[in-house]
């Protein structure tokens, strides 16, 4: 399998080739702005392709561990259901890791909708804190990292 | 909508002024709409400028609105007599002749306002005739374009349909296989905190000082309608918060914006202050969130969105962030319940 270049590498690489070879033929402003936006896309999913599986791993972790203490506090029917639905898979592939993060993450939506329902503050406070770490890794997947230059 | 399909088109519907295309040519940079600028020359030797808006290619684009509506509101605000807009003049409805549905208005041959606010002006002055615009808009009674565009039954009932946007996304996002746990908890913080309400009023949708010209010497004339209707006033005001391009009028002095805001249009302390203006962004950004998600969902199933599909997913995490931010700082009911908070 070829590692080197690894895939963000390549993706950068495209980028830097449509900055260095095709955007000096463009004249019209519109086509620049749209070749702009593609180099940004690219340098984007460069971030992606590079982090994207194991933050969701992670993720899906802090949200089994969450839902669970909520179920446990609170009781609720739901939230043990929709945890226990999450499951642990050992398959890294892109579409396996995708399905469970997606159990996790409405695991973890009702979770924090039970622990404010029942008022438990510190379990509110800490899914709030998820919530934060969810954005900022959305952020870091937006990143417009180092695409055209 | 090239020069020879505007020929064409006035042709048609002038048949006895003789027109003659000297130019089109795109403007570009607009995300929603595509838009030309024309010169046409009648038969009497008179010259015209003209602006053509009209829809890109439904694949190629991520932001929808009702060109139908548009023409149609555009005709009821070009009577109303304390608020310009560019004269609306034609309008292909079917796209027969301009290969879209397409809206020709009178071209204003001025800068925007936020091209002044770039040149350096007073921005204390500025502020306040951005604020007058805006409340020119909001004032308008809404008596003065009933019948034309769809009137809420009620406050409630509007504030309920912009509520409901957040349920369509989570339906849509669980049926598409997805779970979007920051949006549920800002739908479950926002139906708990609920404003003040005030009286339904016209909303421009995109009330900022791009869109907003100013001819020297003239009132302003306000563009870009698209997302115009009868709402809540204040969408409009938490709506540019979140515009970008500075200077901005109203975050360095959020209470000074607002008094002045308060004493053109009347409203209390109470309907409107720097909390609930944050919270109205929720309301008044929503729309085009939910058209920014639908475009990335349509670029998962494969279906091409041009570049902005792709381009904008920066953006949802943006708003997503945005929105968070504001509902962190509200207050949650421990005593609300489960059915109250997710119809």
């Amino acid at each position: 399998m070829n590692i080197r270049p690894s895939t963000p590498q390549v993706l950068r690489d495209l980028a830097e080739e449509l900055n260095r070879e095709v955007m000096p033929l463009l004249t019209d402003s519109t086509d620049q702005i749209r070749l702009h936006m593609i180099m940004a896309v690219l340098g984007q999913c460069a971030v992606r392709a590079g982090s994207e599986i194991d933050l969701m791993k992670l993720e899906t972790a802090d949200y089994r561990a969450y839902s669970d203490a909520v179920a446990t506090v609170t009781g609720d029917r739901a939230v043990r259901d929709e945890t226990e639905a999450i499951g642990n898979a050992a398959d890294l592939t892109l579409e396996a890791v995708v399905a469970e993060y997606t159990r996790a993450s409405e695991a973890f939506a009702t979770a924090l909708e039970a622990a404010m329902d029942a008022g438990a503050t510190d379990l509110v406070e800490r899914g709030e804190e998820l919530l934060r770490k969810r954005i900022a890794n959305e952020q870091l997947m937006a990143e417009v990292a180092s695409a055209g230059r | 909508m090239d020069a020879d399909r505007l020929q064409e088109f006035l042709t048609a519907v002038e048949p006895d002024r003789g027109p003659s295309v000297v130019s089109a040519e795109p403007i570009p940079g607009g995300y929603s709409r595509d838009t030309v600028i024309a010169e046409v020359r009648w038969a009497d030797g008179s010259t015209e400028r003209l602006v053509l808006r009209g829809d890109p290619a439904v694949e190629e684009s991520v932001f929808r609105s009702d060109r139908d509506r548009e023409w149609t509101l555009l005709n009821a605000l070009a009577d109303v007599p304390y608020l310009r807009i560019p004269r609306p003049r034609y309008y292909d409805a079917t796209g027969e002749y301009l290969g879209t549905k397409c809206i020709i208005s009178e071209a204003i041959p001025t800068q925007s306002m936020q091209a002044f606010l770039e040149s350096g002006p007073d921005l204390d002055k500025a502020r306040e005739d951005f604020i007058g615009i805006v409340a020119s808009i909001h004032t308008t009674p809404v008596d003065a374009i009933a019948g034309t565009v769809e009137e809420p039954a009620s406050w409630d009932a509007h504030i309920e349909a912009l509520m409901g946007i957040y349920d369509r996304i989570l339906e849509k996002a669980a049926v598409n296989g997805d779970s979007d746990p920051v949006l549920r908890y800002v739908r479950r913080k926002m139906r708990a905190n609920r404003p003040p309400a005030v009286p339904l009023g016209l909303v421009h949708g995109d009330a900022q000082p791009g869109n907003f010209l100013l001819p020297e010497g003239e009132d302003a004339v306000i563009i870009d309608w698209e997302f115009g209707h009868i709402g809540d006033p204040r969408q409009d005001l938490g709506y540019y918060l979140q515009i970008p391009m500075p200077p901005h009028l109203y975050h360095p002095d959020p209470e000074g914006f607002l008094a002045i805001y308060r004493e053109k249009t009347g409203y209390t302390e109470e309907q409107v202050n720097p909390d609930i203006v944050r919270y109205f962004m929720l309301l008044g950004m929503v729309h085009l969130l939910e058209q920014m998600i639908d475009a990335a969902e349509a670029v998962a199933r494969g279906e091409h969105r041009g570049i902005l599909g792709s381009y904008l997913l920066g953006s949802i995490t943006h708003f997503r962030n945005l929105f968070l931010g504001i509902c962190l700082d509200l207050p949650y009911s421990p005593t609300t319940t489960a059915q109250e908070a997710t119809p």
